[in-house]
């Protein structure tokens, strides 16, 4: 890995993982199993389930061999994504072999929602939801807003307050904003947010206890939002740091943290989302603690206790406990946007519908 | 842009090729199609084409491959949907090319069993970008997932 030794004096019980012949691109935590998600850079997926045991079986989800870029799990199926195409894939049961289905087309990554359904960023072709069966074929839905091209980047899924609802989801949709995309048994809406002269390039929520659920958001050009989801009248925070440079990827909370990946470094900005979410924010200038992780790190996120780091060597782990070291302190305006609109741009929801067969 | 075609005064660097503007892909052609964002000037537009010939960034085909960057080394949109690379498919012997940005992800363009065009730079030409330093390795696994940069 290619961190300075001052940072890797730091990853204390953490461990790396240096690429063999699987150079991974992408990895993430399953939700509701402790296992890690890995893919390669040439279309394979396997699985951590501790991070002595190195990596099981490799398994191809990419006819194309193009680079893994999401991974979901679903009906004890593994479903993989790359620029390319979308793959499911289906263990052996009940006497029945393994199985693959191929949606050709690529995605910006995967995620489940509350129901289950796997749920795709398509870009300007829209939304895909699929939910994997153990039959013959899966309908694939993709979903489109009539005259409004949004681009469906980077996609989460929200906390779903209703029993039955099939989907409540956000994604960052460039220079639209974030869009809310709610698709209940009552009721179905699209509501966006967008931010004067911003390109929103990802997201990503904040829930403590006693708070209501955040989404912040992160525009190209590293500043950062922050909304109340449950509020009707969302009057949003922003924040800017100078000392965080580059063109944004991605960012994440931990521990009431928020990190950001940009083109320059990893940033770890102390405290941001409780400040965000709490009663102690203020509007005032703040000095606020950031620790830069250098390296050549293209991805970031959490597992167990560990934030995971991918750079084009591997993989490493640095434990949460110890991220608050090395830092330096910059001062941040967080203060309400005022140059937003909500939008409720509901509902003309243009749906296609296909099959693809296992085989 | 106007409704016909028109030649870029200039020729690439290394091939002496010659550059055409087409209506098509500046708002002429169908929704559907790909087009240059309005604020790309049309010297960019060659630029884009004058780099990608310069430093031979091309598939198998021989079809070129160029970006735009800024001072600062920043990957630039230069289509109306965030686009960041664009292709230039192989001309006829002695005919001008032209360019249109191309999609990041494969798009889903109809049904599915209809075979459709790649629209998205081969990961050789990554490669290519990677080898002539033009772009750095993190950069080159987020394009080889179809991230923008």
């Amino acid at each position: 890995m290619k961190f300075k030794e001052s940072d890797f004096d730091h990853i204390l019980d953490g461990a790396t993982i240096k690429n063999d012949d699987f150079e991974i691109s992408y990895a993430c935590e399953l939700p509701d199993c402790p296992l890690l998600a890995l893919g390669s850079t040439d279309g394979r997926v396997c699985f951590l389930d501790s991070l002595s045991a190195g990596f099981p079986d490799r398994v191809n989800a990419s006819e194309s061999k193009e680079a893994i870029n999401g991974i979901a799990m679903a009906q004890y199926q593994i479903i993989a994504s790359t620029r390319q195409e979308i793959t499911f894939l289906r263990p052996p049961s009940h006497g029945q072999p393994a199985a693959k289905a191929e949606c050709p087309f690529g995605s910006h990554g995967l995620f489940t929602a509350s129901s289950g359904v796997v749920v795709g960023p398509l870009g300007d072709s829209g939304v895909l939801f699929a939910m994997p069966t153990d039959k013959e074929e899966i309908t694939i839905t993709i979903r489109r807003i009539k005259e409004l091209d949004l681009y469906f980047y980077r996609g989460i899924p929200l906390p779903s307050a209703l029993q039955g609802d099939f989907a409540n989801i956000a994604f960052a949709v460039r220079t639209h904003g974030i869009a809310i995309m709610h698709l209940g048994s009552e009721r179905e809406y699209l509501r966006r947010l967008t931010f004067s002269q911003s390109d929103i390039i990802d997201i990503c929520t904040f829930r403590s206890v006693s708070m209501n659920p955040l989404i912040i958001a992160v525009s190209r050009d590293c500043h950062i939002f922050a909304f109340n989801l449950e509020s009707n009248n969302p009057k949003p925070l922003t924040a800017f740091f100078p000392s965080i440079t580059g063109t944004a990827y991605k960012v994440l909370t931990v521990n009431g943290h928020v990190i950001i990946l940009t083109s320059v470094s990893l940033f770890i900005v102390f405290d941001l989302a409780m400040i965000f979410a709490g009663s102690n924010r203020s509007k005032s200038n703040r000095l606020i603690k950031i620790r830069k992780v250098e390296g050549d790190i293209f991805d970031v996120g959490v597992f167990l206790d560990m934030l995971f780091l991918i750079d084009v060597d591997g993989i490493s782990f640095l434990k949460l406990s110890d991220l608050e070291v090395d830092f330096e302190e910059d001062v941040s305006i967080v203060k309400e946007a005022n140059d937003f609109n909500i939008y409720s741009d509901v509902q003309d929801y243009e749906a296609t519908r296909e099959l693809i067969v296992y085989s | 842009m106007g409704a016909t075609i028109t030649i870029h005064k200039q020729l690439t660097r290394r091939s002496s090729y010659s550059y055409a503007f087409t209506p098509k892909h500046h708002g002429g052609g169908l929704p559907t199609v790909a087009r240059w964002h309005p604020n790309v000037s049309r010297q960019d537009e060659f630029d884009v084409f004058d780099t990608a010939d310069f430093h031979n960034l091309s598939d198998q085909r021989g079809w070129l491959y160029g970006f735009l960057v800024d001072q600062q080394n920043r990957f630039l949109a230069i289509g109306t949907l965030f686009q960041q690379i664009a292709e230039f498919p192989k001309s006829r012997l002695n005919q001008p090319w032209h360019g249109y940005p191309i999609w990041p992800i494969k798009k889903h363009s109809g049904p599915f069993g209809r075979r459709s065009q790649k629209m998205r730079p081969d990961k050789t030409v990554f490669q290519q970008m990677l080898t002539k330093q033009l772009i750095s390795p993190p950069q080159m696994r987020l394009l080889q997932r179809g991230d923008f940069l």
